[in-house]
């Protein structure tokens, strides 16, 4: 059995701080309507975490704080409660989320956001095919690949890293003129020359005594041996100082950056002023001012300071180690300096050290020129060593039982590290094929799993995409696998076949597309859910689309349960009136402390909760809801008839007056000979309907009068709403201009709708 | 045709890599269903790199 949702708990969870339930007791549809920043989406977002585990927009890093309400008390836990008509009812937490919900849900497609289908629609290309994935509902899996290829990337870091060492290890041996190859072969005679038994592994030497088989000597490594080692060491050990480090430290001490001390001050001072609540006066500078406004300058202060403090924190902490790697190359060269002394080269003293530790305890810029000049002066102090280390000469060394054990020591330390450091390089190189046979094997597999998804559901997509774009020249909308390229959805346009579709189709198209696919998916698929969640998803639909979008769920989906949730004005209207039986929402406002304000819409029409204020004898709000239903009426003839108003600069084309709206309906009739003779049988409509807008359904312009009678207003009520039924088909109910202006959606009724005599 | 999950999924993925130990699979499998990100990616990595069987033996 599938189910629904019927009642949502949401507890201290995103715009909700304390509690708040959405009671849908005969799993209805619901429709919510409200403006951006009032709490819609949290509604959304309580049913993604419920049974997905999480919200997408809140699993990139740094995000996972906002599942909670900031305000929240600490004794409130973080909740959401769903109740189904079926078995998947519960709650989940912070700590533990509902996995029966979570796994019966990872296999269905449910939720469509606004967002999603930007994605799909502006993105690049990867992160188009990311979004599909999510229209599909197939995030988890996309996820997955995408974490199977952070993985192999990681185990590449891996394996370059170890053969970088491999090659360091490798040119010490070199170094020693011993090849890698060779290193076993050279290992044993030189043990042999030592008058002890060659072995097999190098690993072998290690487990001899080889202090006791060399007669207890000490093994001292050789003039040639040590120059070798040196050169090999100056070479192989790069210079490299965070030179921006320092840049950033200095920009950061240069802006003004407070230490922790003023944090100290200024935390007291809050902890004061919380102790005295009948503070006058501020306790660090003495200036008069209240307790309350002296705690939120403190607070403001705080915060400030503290962001600073942040960013010099992590400036020092940069700038400290950039500070370290240049003491270690001054510690390098001296070292360096006393061992080639050891051996009779001379070389000039390193230079000198910047005084960059000074500068960053005592908080002040570091010498930038000085830095990059002490840089430059310790390579050319190692070009000088190398070619000093390269022109000694050396006299023969006799061939010594001591020289011999000298070589062999420094030899087969060298050779362990290099065996060590190859074994790692496999290991790692075959962890990354590994990872990299995984990644691959699991990005075809997605591939043909998508296709074989989408091929299933092409059919359903294609027709679903003809209800809202029903014209003969784009169609056919489907999945194709397209050379090398792997899978594109293809579009019929004007007679051609098109791939991939954003080359042709225009936005509101590829809305459509995201739309369909969602639909389909759902359809075709789900198995334990029977609700559809749609965030916002008609953005950019026009009028038209809008409306048709809002009759193909309502139409297509009846048996399903909706929960539509839009800020979009009209497309809540179009809705509304066509359904019975949804819960219907408009969500008022919202507050930090309250959350969402919502206000059920009882009747179907604005006239019908015209008439129910009128019943309850708030006469005043009847008319202004009277008022505002003609506007919406007026509003949407307009729209949809694309009557030619004035433009207006921003939001002012949706803050037109009656008037207005008439005229612009008027103009429009009088275009054509059966708009005029439309209009001559419904101007008298038109001329009440204006009059009763400035008079009875003008509440304000008679507020300090005794305002109009119930009678007239209920009288007006019903002219509204025989004017707005004048549109419609009495056969289908739908607009007269469907379908390309000039029907209804069943055919039977044309625009104008002329009333028969 | 069946939905399929990232567990059930992986599984059939997993299928198709036969240099892979059963405890790396069963590791691997594990993670399918944990929170995604560079953590998890992580923990797949050392799953991966950890594959104790008769190729590296």
């Amino acid at each position: 059995m599938r189910e629904r949702l019927t009642k949502i708990t949401m507890q201290a969870f995103r715009g909700v701080r304390d509690v708040y339930d959405i009671d849908l007791a005969q799993s209805q549809s619901l429709l919510m309507y409200g403006d951006n920043g009032t709490g819609k989406s949290s509604l959304a977002d309580a049913i993604e975490w419920f049974f997905t585990g999480e919200i997408e927009l809140l699993a990139k890093e740094g995000r996972d704080h906002a599942v909670r309400h900031l305000g929240a008390p600490k004794e409130q836990a973080t909740l959401v409660a769903i109740a189904t008509n079926g078995e998947l009812g519960g709650s989940c937490t912070l700590k533990s989320p509902n996995k029966l919900a979570i796994e019966a849900a990872s296999r269905e497609t449910f939720l469509l956001r606004g967002r999603t289908i930007a994605d799909f629609v502006d993105k690049s290309k990867g992160e188009k095919w990311s979004a599909l994935q999510r229209l599909l509902g197939l995030g988890s899996i996309d996820e997955l690949r995408t974490d199977l290829q952070k993985a192999r990337s990681e185990l590449k870091r891996s394996r370059d890293e170890a053969t970088s060492k491999t090659e360091q290890t490798a040119a010490a041996l070199r170094a020693q003129k011993v090849e890698p190859e060779d290193v076993e072969k050279t290992l044993g005679t030189l043990a042999q020359a030592c008058g002890f038994e060659s072995q097999a592994t190098i690993d072998d030497y290690f487990r001899l005594d080889l202090k006791t088989l060399m007669g207890g000597s000490t093994p001292v490594a050789s003039p040639r041996a040590t120059n070798a080692a040196l050169k090999t060491e100056i070479d192989t050990v790069k210079i490299n100082v965070d030179v921006a480090a320092f840049r950033k430290w200095n920009d950061t001490v240069g802006g003004g950056a407070q230490g922790t001390s003023e944090i100290d001050l200024v935390t007291s001072a809050v902890r004061w002023v919380k102790d005295h609540g009948d503070a006058k006066a501020c306790p660090l500078c003495d200036k008069k001012i209240g307790a309350d406004a002296l705690r939120d300058k403190l607070l403001e202060t705080l915060s400030a300071l503290q962001e600073k403090a942040t960013k010099l924190l992590s400036a020092e902490q940069s700038a400290k180690n950039a500070e370290s790697a240049l003491g270690s190359l001054h510690a390098d060269r001296s070292r360096w300096r006393a061992k080639m002394r050891e051996i009779g080269v001379e070389v000039s003293a390193p230079p000198d050290a910047v005084a960059v530790k000074s500068a960053i305890v005592e908080r002040r810029a570091v010498d930038l020129a000085a830095v990059e000049a002490c840089i430059a002066a310790l390579k050319k102090w190692d070009a000088a060593a190398l070619a000093a280390l390269e022109n000694q000469s050396f006299d023969a060394e006799p061939p010594s039982a001591r020289n011999q054990a000298a070589v062999f020591g420094q030899l087969l330390v060298a050779a362990k590290q290099w065996s060590d450091a190859s074994a790692a390089e496999l290991l790692a190189e075959s962890a990354f094929e590994r990872a990299d046979a995984i990644f691959e094997a699991c990005q075809g597999e997605q591939k043909k799993y998508v296709q074989e998804v989408l091929e299933q559901i092409s059919a359903e997509v294609a027709r679903l995409f003809e209800r809202l774009h029903p014209t003969k020249n784009i169609g056919g909308v489907a999945v194709e696998t397209w050379g090398d390229k792997g899978i594109e959805l293809a579009v019929d346009f004007y007679g051609q076949r098109q791939r991939p579709l954003h080359g042709v189709l225009s936005e509101s198209y590829m809305n459509s597309v995201a739309i369909v696919l969602f639909l389909a998916m759902a359809r075709t698929f789900n198995e334990h859910l029977e609700f559809l969640v749609l965030d916002d998803v008609v953005n950019s639909f026009d009028v038209t689309h809008r409306g048709r979008l809002g009759e193909l769920l309502i139409e297509e989906f009846k048996d399903w349960q909706l929960v539509v949730l839009t800020h979009d004005r009209y497309f809540f209207e179009q809705i509304r009136r066509k359904v019975k039986g949804w819960a219907t929402f408009q969500v008022l406002g919202w507050s930090y402390e309250r959350g969402p304000s919502l206000r059920e819409h009882r009747g179907a029409t604005d006239v019908d909760a015209a008439l129910e204020l009128l019943e309850a004898g708030a006469s005043g709000d009847a008319a202004r809801r009277g008022r505002r239903g003609l506007e919406h009426v007026l509003k949407e003839l307009c729209e949809g008839l694309e009557v030619p108003l004035p433009y207006r600069r921003g939001n002012d084309n949706e803050f037109r007056e009656i008037g207005q709206l008439l005229s612009g309906l008027r103009r429009l009739l009088k275009d054509d000979s059966r708009g005029k003779a439309f209009l001559a049988q419904i101007d008298g409509d038109l001329r009440s309907l204006e009059a009763d807008a400035q008079s009875v359904l003008n509440a304000e312009a008679h507020a300090s009068d005794q305002g109009a009678s119930t009678m007239e207003i209920r009288t007006t009520l019903e002219r509204v709403r025989a004017f707005d039924e004048l549109w419609n088909c009495a056969k289908c109910g739908s607009r007269c201009w469907k379908e390309s202006g000039v029907r209804c959606r069943c055919g039977a009724t044309p625009f104008p709708p002329m009333k028969t005599p | 045709m069946q939905r399929r999950d990232a567990r059930s999924f992986l599984e059939e993925v997993l299928l198709k890599v036969p240099d892979l130990t059963e405890e790396a699979r069963e590791a691997l499998l594990e993670l399918a269903n944990e929170k995604p990100g560079t953590k998890r990616a992580s923990k797949l990595a050392a799953a991966i790199a950890q594959n104790k069987g008769p190729s590296d033996a």
